[in-house]
Order: structure tokens, then C-alpha cells, then sequence
């Protein structure tokens, strides 16, 4: 890539949200440079896919929206200004994109009752089948399965708001200062959701959690 | 214990287990839970549940998704002009770089030869022997085609240590000034430079066709019989 286009790029973006070294990566996707490419799809595709899964419960959407996704990106990175960090703006265009599906589906399948059961593998496990611990014993293996099912049953029953903020700050460790960025919504507005989102799914996975009577 | 209190304090448990409430609100919850066993439940629970989430395995990727994904992004991009513009131009130029190179390399050394062909030129020794042949010459050095001068030094000297003498050629040929570097200093031998050097004819060396200045080194060397 032109060293001079990176170089007005880092000028522009002075005092923006981006390292220097962020701003010469997102300079380099907008020259359309392959390794770039090779590079971000290397860097975001599982952590995508993850939160893409937990939000909508289905491999094949979310691999099929994660491609959607990654297009998106391609086809806004013209536009970036660095007024956020890469990896904020890559994940609000992708909870855009989810929260569009979900939106979607709701309205196809108005009338039709989904069933997470219908996702799973039959003996009521979801993905969790395929997924191998380091070295579990037989029981923890399963008690990890039933575990897994719970959550996702219990996602699965959350409002599409208070589900995609756990999916972010619970399972994908994100900042307060990041989900407010990704979900365009204030600080306050995460802390509350939040503690709502929390307090719901608490009262579904209540069986699991381990309190000690003091 | 108020319900109340209960109340707001398990609305602080959320932003306390990720250290996210102000220092006054955490203090109150640990005061609060450090006294009231229902509200410590609560908030065990809380941070149960939250190791119990992140404890979930990450789905595996499904097979060939980021190959697809990648697939995708270059037909996308492909399908874009200005990248298909660039890899047109790529596929047209790129083959052309060499003979361009070459042919460019070519025609600067043929150039050069023939530019040092038509203004060659000579350099003069004072032995009166020509050598170099410059091929790049829009300078012409001084040189001499009358060695007159040389055959009278030759009968002249008869010093038993080398003489070498810098002269300075003016635009006409002749010697304007000059100097020894080394030698023998003594009248006789001044006397006889000087006669030599009066003696001294020369092509002007030229620059672009025109006379210019230029400086000799002369040497002289006794050879005994």
C-alpha cells in the first residue's frame, strides 16, 4: 500500500479513537489491500461468530450472517473516521446486522413457536456435543452440557436488548465505555439494561448457580 | 432489614461485580451484605452466574466459514471498478516491465556511445603519448601534437634527482603560470624551466567545443647513457 496514503490517514485521524498502528491497519483496508482482508477475517471471524450464535442460536445463521457482516465492513470502511475503535465499529455493524435478523424472523415467524429444542441434537444439548474440554470426567462433561443449554435456553428467552448486552459484557468481556459505543446507548443506559438483563436471566439459571448459606 | 434498602442495594450488585459502581455505592453494598444474609445471596448469585457464563465453551467455527467469508469479500471487492481497473492494469503492465527496463537501458547506452563518438577526445602525457580515449567527452583535455619542446628538454637536463613541474595552460595553448613540486632548485635549473616552459605549445583543452583553462603535470627524469 502507498506509504503516503498511510501516512495522510494517520494525519486525518489525529486525535481520533485509533492507535497509530489500528490507523495504519484500517488505512490498508481502505487502499483494498488482500492481506488486509486475509488479516481482519483472520482477527474478528470467531469472536463474530460467537457473539452471532449466542444472539440468534443457530450455526448456519450465524456463519451466513457473519459473511454478511464482513461484507458490510467492506463496503463501509470507505467511510470510517476513526471516530471509534475498529473493533467497536466492526461490532456495531455487526449487532446491526443481528438485531435486523432477529427482527426479521420475528416477523416471519409470528405465528410459529420456535423451539430451542429444535436446534438441538435431540437429547435436548445444543452445540455444547461438539465441544471438548481439556480432560473432563463423564460427569463434568456433562453437567458442562446441561450448562451450556441452560444459558442458551435462558439467552434465548431474553428481549433481543438484554440479551445482545450480556452477549457482550458476560460472554465477550467487553467495557461498559465499548457496549455503550456498539449498542449507541449511554453509560447509564448499559448499567441499568444491565442490571435488568442480569436480574432476568438470574431467575432462569437459578437451579445452576451455587449459593453458600451463611 | 428495610425491603427498601434490599431493593436498592441489589440494583447496585450488578455494576458492583464489575467494579463499575462509585466508590460510595460499593461501600454501601458491602456494608449492606456484611449485615443482611438475604442481599449476600443475592449477590453470590450474581457472581456465580457470571463465572457460569463465562465459563462456555466458544462454539466451533463452522468448517470452511472463513474460507467462504473470505471468497465472498474478494468477489465483493473484485466487483468493485477501481479494483478491477488496478487488476487489469496489473495484468497488462506487469508483463511489460522487462522489455520496458530493458529497452530503456538500451537506448541510454546507445545514446552514450553515440554521444561520446561524435565529441571524443585525447589526453596528453608529457612523454607525448597518447592514451584514454574518453567515451563520454563533451570536455576535451589539453593536449600537444609538437613535441619540439620535449626533444629540447631532453638535451638539456643534468640533475640527478626527478623534476616535476606544474604548468598552467591558458586558453591560447600557452603556459601562463607554473610551479615545481619537486626537484632540484638552484638558478640553473630556473634558467632552464623557464626557457622550456616558453617553449611550450599546446591544444587548449575546451568545454563544449570552447578553449578553456587548464593545468599540466609535467615530469622530468634523467636517463644516463
Amino acid at each position: 500500500m502507498p506509504r503516503e496514503i498511510a501516512y495522510n490517514w494517520l494525519d486525518r485521524t489525529a486525535g481520533s479513537a485509533l492507535s497509530a498502528e489500528e490507523a495504519l491497519f484500517v488505512a490498508r483496508l481502505q487502499a483494498n489491500e488482500d492481506a488486509a482482508y486475509d488479516e481482519l477475517v483472520r482477527s474478528y471471524s470467531a469472536s463474530i461468530f460467537h457473539v452471532a450464535y449466542r444472539m440468534l442460536g443457530e450455526t448456519a445463521e450465524a456463519s451466513d450472517l457473519v459473511q454478511e457482516i464482513f461484507l458490510k465492513v467492506f463496503r463501509n470502511i470507505g467511510g470510517f473516521k476513526g471516530e471509534a475503535a475498529l473493533k467497536t465499529w466492526i461490532f456495531r455493524i455487526a449487532f446491526s446486522e443481528i438485531l435486523n435478523r432477529l427482527r426479521w424472523w420475528k416477523r416471519r415467524y409470528r405465528f410459529a413457536t420456535v423451539s430451542l429444542d429444535d436446534q438441538m441434537n435431540g437429547n435436548g444439548m445444543a452445540h455444547a456435543d461438539n465441544v471438548a474440554s481439556a480432560s473432563p470426567t463423564p460427569e463434568q462433561l456433562l453437567q458442562s452440557k446441561e450448562e451450556e443449554a441452560a444459558i442458551q435456553q435462558a439467552l434465548r428467552r431474553l428481549s433481543s436488548e438484554h440479551r445482545s448486552i450480556i452477549v457482550l459484557r458476560d460472554i465477550e468481556g467487553f467495557s461498559y465505555n465499548e457496549i455503550a459505543d456498539v449498542l449507541g446507548i449511554s453509560i447509564g443506559t448499559v448499567k441499568s439494561r444491565l442490571a435488568r438483563a442480569r436480574a432476568d436471566l438470574k431467575k432462569t439459571l437459578m437451579r445452576f448457580l451455587s449459593v453458600q448459606k451463611v | 432489614m428495610s425491603t427498601v434498602e434490599c431493593s436498592s442495594i441489589q440494583r447496585l450488585m450488578s455494576p458492583f461485580i464489575d467494579s463499575m459502581a462509585t466508590s460510595q455505592e460499593a461501600e454501601r453494598v458491602e456494608h449492606h451484605v456484611s449485615i443482611c444474609e438475604p442481599c449476600q445471596r443475592q449477590l453470590q448469585s450474581y457472581i456465580s452466574m457470571r463465572g457460569l457464563i463465562a465459563r462456555i465453551d466458544r462454539p466451533p467455527l463452522p468448517e470452511d466459514m472463513v474460507l467462504e467469508t473470505r471468497v465472498r469479500l474478494s468477489h465483493a471487492r473484485n466487483n468493485n471498478f477501481l479494483v478491477r481497473l488496478e487488476n487489469r492494469l496489473n495484468y497488462i503492465l506487469r508483463p511489460m516491465i522487462m522489455p520496458v527496463l530493458l529497452g530503456v537501458s538500451l537506448t541510454m547506452l546507445l545514446f552514450g556511445v553515440l554521444l561520446g563518438s561524435l565529441a571524443s577526445s585525447s589526453t596528453v602525457l608529457a612523454q607525448d603519448r597518447l592514451t584514454e580515449e574518453p567515451v563520454f567527452a563533451l570536455y576535451k583535455p589539453v593536449h600537444t601534437t609538437d613535441p619540439n619542446w620535449i626533444h629540447f628538454a631532453n638535451e638539456k637536463h643534468h640533475w640527478d634527482e626527478p623534476l616535476t613541474i606544474e604548468t598552467q595552460i591558458g586558453d591560447e595553448g600557452r603556459v601562463i603560470d607554473y610551479q615545481v613540486l619537486s626537484g632540484p632548485e638552484n638558478p640553473e635549473v630556473t634558467s632552464w624551466i623557464r626557457q622550456v616552459v616558453s617553449l611550450m605549445k599546446f591544444t587548449p583543452a575546451t568545454a563544449f567545443g570552447k578553449p578553456v583553462e587548464s593545468k599540466v603535470i609535467l615530469s622530468f627524469v634523467a636517463v644516463r647513457n
